[in-house]
């Protein structure tokens, strides 16, 4: 199964929110869509959910236009919430119905994702009396309890912890290899890149990458080095200097090294290389023998989902954001 | 997916909800327990007395306090005169040296009032306070007004045949010609106030929770899962049909309990005409009580449905549902003051309004002869309205639902729906 997006735009007023937007999510491989808060990536996701229809471009399952009443979708929205004062079973019986799960297969099938997500005790209490964690993991239970072809996830990661973002991954993981179309979106990096296959990044409703994860991380310029030299007591009994002045005074030194590197930092004795261009590595290596630096590990670094969303969309991910 | 089961689930959901409602639940038991107790007060107090509680019994003697002193300086009144015209109060006949006592008494609220008669053209009654309700005055006047004439006729001459034929009140014969069909308007007013006012209240509190419950689906996040699961069309009409068909459980309900206890305690209320004018009211009455709670309370649910739709949080459901409210109380006012006269040509013309004719034509069923052609061209149209508004409600809905922040202008949201494929 594949769903694609094909040349999607959508205006509200006249902010253009999505600006022929195109990708393509695969059944059996989990999709992160990315980007910064306003990306567009909920309104993506409302535009599949055929909650309001684009502007302009299509939505195709197999290149044919996505038709709702034929195909299961597992829906997790951003806003997440249902009825407060109802009980969970009398809330998820209702979901499930809607969906079209019979009465009698819908008991069973909620009560085996209650246990799965731990959440059994809750059957017959009120929404509101469980915790904000329990709520969302209500509402992934929502979400996978028709068996859906598509699961479609809208930040599921935001407000749970560490053992429930564990349990989260682990049912995603579940429902791609069920060979599932997993689509979520996301702007917590160390979670996508855990498990995800494929990404589409977006910024200002376009899309700025877009394709594998590994094959993004290729293609990207290898460009950050990491070198670590022997430690600080070493270089002090040879000239009296710790890491950081010692290689600051090689970048000052007449050689080409300040014009090969473009930044350096050191942390704990730790060197890290920002290279000018990739094709520099070997003349730095070259160079650093040559002035008998006492190197004990020069290594590629590849960049990480977080440097290549913080470099593709220009501006610092606040930390601390993740949970 | 099919969509008529979705509707009917989420019919069902909605009723259920109503059930598992504490409060709701509760108001009508308490509803319930008022009218069955209310209807048997005659009985308790009946068997209250006979197990010995004494309660106010109005065949027992007055106490001496509420005694009427009346001190005759004309020397023309008969006692036994006004001990017949007002058996149920204690009469006293005083001395004319007792005046000024007698005044005191009343002063300090010692006896009840006292009655001076000072020449047969000038009384003077002297009460601590003047209540509203008793006519006890009013009789007096009129008794002794009478005897007084009587006597003065004697004086002038005429003997007693004479006075007699001259005293004698002409007969009086009421006979209204509406009365063969029931549609008294003596009788009738009294059940159409509270036909009418139930029909009010019922429509609007149906309405407004229809209203609450699509604003707070928006403000509890449900809305997106719901709109996502079913269509809108299916939502909001599983959801008026649910609420209405709550509402008609609570109606008969009550009718149902009102019926029984009155049944229950029918000799109690055999002689008090307005009650048993209420429940002898013709039984067509009851099935056009349902007809038009019914068509009265989807022409309007659809539009609170519609308009709680704009509302994001249950704190702006009120400014967003005006319009409506204001409609329905006009439309309650025009019928209420076609009470008065329910032959009114504008009572007429506004049985046939949308919106209006759920009442204004209830009115008129219950107070006058109307042709059957007219109630069904009535009811056609309702039905058209209803069509109208449920369609007009979807539209909005569709939009509304997943709109958040300010409710929109009237003149925005008719541009965004002209602007919506």
């Amino acid at each position: 199964m594949e769903l694609s997006l094909v040349s999607l735009s959508k205006q509200f007023g006249q902010k253009s929110v999505l600006k022929n937007l195109s990708f393509t999510a695969t059944g059996g491989k989990a999709m992160g869509l990315l980007g910064r808060n306003g990306a567009g990536k909920t309104t993506t996701i409302r535009i599949i959910m055929n909650i309001f229809p684009p502007d302009e471009g299509d939505v195709l399952l197999d290149g044919k236009p996505l038709r709702h009443s034929g195909v299961r979708i597992g829906y997790m929205p951003e806003e997440k919430g249902f009825y407060p004062k109802i009980k969970i079973k009398d809330q998820l019986l209702y979901i499930a119905e809607l969906r079209g799960v019979s009465r009698q297969q819908s008991k069973k099938v909620i009560q085996d994702w209650l246990e799965r997500l731990d959440l059994s005790e809750y059957w017959d209490k009120k929404l509101e009396t469980l915790s904000k964690g329990n709520q969302q993991k209500i509402q992934l239970a929502v979400a996978l309890i028709a068996d859906p072809d598509i699961v479609i996830l809208d930040e599921p990661f935001s407000g749970l912890d560490p053992v429930n973002a564990q349990l989260l991954k682990e049912i995603v993981t579940e429902q791609v290899n069920a060979g599932k179309i997993v689509l979520f979106s996301s702007h917590q990096m160390n979670y996508v890149e855990t498990f995800c296959d494929d990404v589409a990044l977006l910024h200002e409703g376009q899309i700025k990458l877009n394709g594998s994860i590994r094959e993004i991380k290729r293609r990207y310029p290898r460009h950050r080095i990491s070198l670590s030299l022997a430690g600080d007591n070493r270089l002090e009994a040879r000239s009296g200097e710790n890491v950081r002045d010692y290689m600051e005074r090689l970048m000052h030194q007449p050689n080409d090294l300040s014009r090969l590197i473009d930044r350096l930092d050191v942390v704990r004795g730790q060197c890290h290389l920002i290279l000018a261009h990739e094709s520099n590595r070997e003349a730095v290596l070259e160079q650093l023998v040559a002035v008998h630096a006492p190197v004990e590990q020069f290594s590629v670094v590849e960049p990480t989902l977080e440097d290549i969303f913080v470099e593709q969309t220009g501006e610092i991910q606040p930390s601390g954001q993740s949970v | 997916m099919k969509r008529k089961s979705q509707f009917r689930t989420v019919m069902r959901f909605e009723f259920m909800n109503y059930m598992r409602n504490k409060v709701y639940v509760g108001i009508t038991i308490a509803l319930v327990l008022i009218l069955a107790i209310g209807l048997s007060i005659p009985a308790i107090i009946e068997w209250a007395r006979s197990a010995g509680f004494d309660f106010a019994d109005p065949n027992k003697e007055k106490p001496p306090e509420e005694a009427i002193h009346v001190i005759d300086q004309t020397g023309w009144l008969d006692m036994t005169i006004l001990e017949q015209a007002l058996p149920d109060e204690l009469w006293v006949q005083s001395n004319p040296e007792q005046i000024d006592e007698r005044t005191r008494q009343v002063k300090e609220n010692e006896i009840g009032a006292l009655l001076i008669l000072e020449t047969p053209d000038s009384w003077r009654w002297i009460v601590h306070r003047i209540s509203m309700s008793n006519d006890v005055q009013g009789v007096i006047q009129s008794v002794l007004n009478q005897q007084f004439t009587a006597i003065k006729l004697t004086q002038a001459g005429l003997d007693e045949s004479a006075v007699e034929s001259v005293m004698k009140p002409a007969q009086w014969i009421v006979e209204e010609t509406v009365q063969e069909s029931g549609k008294s308007m003596e009788q009738t007013y009294f059940y159409t106030y509270l036909l009418l006012f139930l029909l009010y209240m019922t429509v609007m509190m149906y309405g407004q929770m229809v209203a609450t419950s699509v604003a707070s689906e928006k403000s509890n996040r449900a809305m997106e899962l719901l709109i996502t699961s079913a269509r809108p069309l299916d939502l909001m009409f599983g959801k008026v049909l649910g609420s209405g068909l709550a509402g008609m459980a609570q109606i008969a309900v009550l009718l149902l309990t009102t019926g029984v206890f009155y049944q229950l305690n029918a000799s109690y209320f055999a002689d008090i005409p307005f009650i048993a004018n209420v429940f002898n009211m013709p039984f067509e009455i009851i099935v056009y009580t349902l007809i038009f709670y019914l068509t009265g309370y989807f022409a309007y649910a659809f539009l609170y449905g519609a308009l709680g739709s704009l509302a994001s949080r249950t704190e702006d459901i009120n400014t967003s549902i005006m319009p409506i409210i204001m409609l329905f109380m006009v439309a309650f006012f025009i019928s209420f003051a076609g009470m008065l006269n329910p032959d009114a040509a504008f009572l007429k013309v506004f049985s046939f309004v949308p919106l209006v004719s759920p009442m204004a034509m209830f009115v008129r069923i219950c107070m006058t002869d109307v042709p059957f052609v007219e109630i069904a061209l009535s009811i056609l149209i309702q039905v058209f309205s209803i069509w109208l508004t449920g369609w007009l409600a979807a539209r909005i809905y569709r939009l509304g639902v997943l709109m958040y922040g300010k409710p929109p202008r009237m003149k925005t949201l008719i541009q965004m729906l002209r602007n919506a494929r």
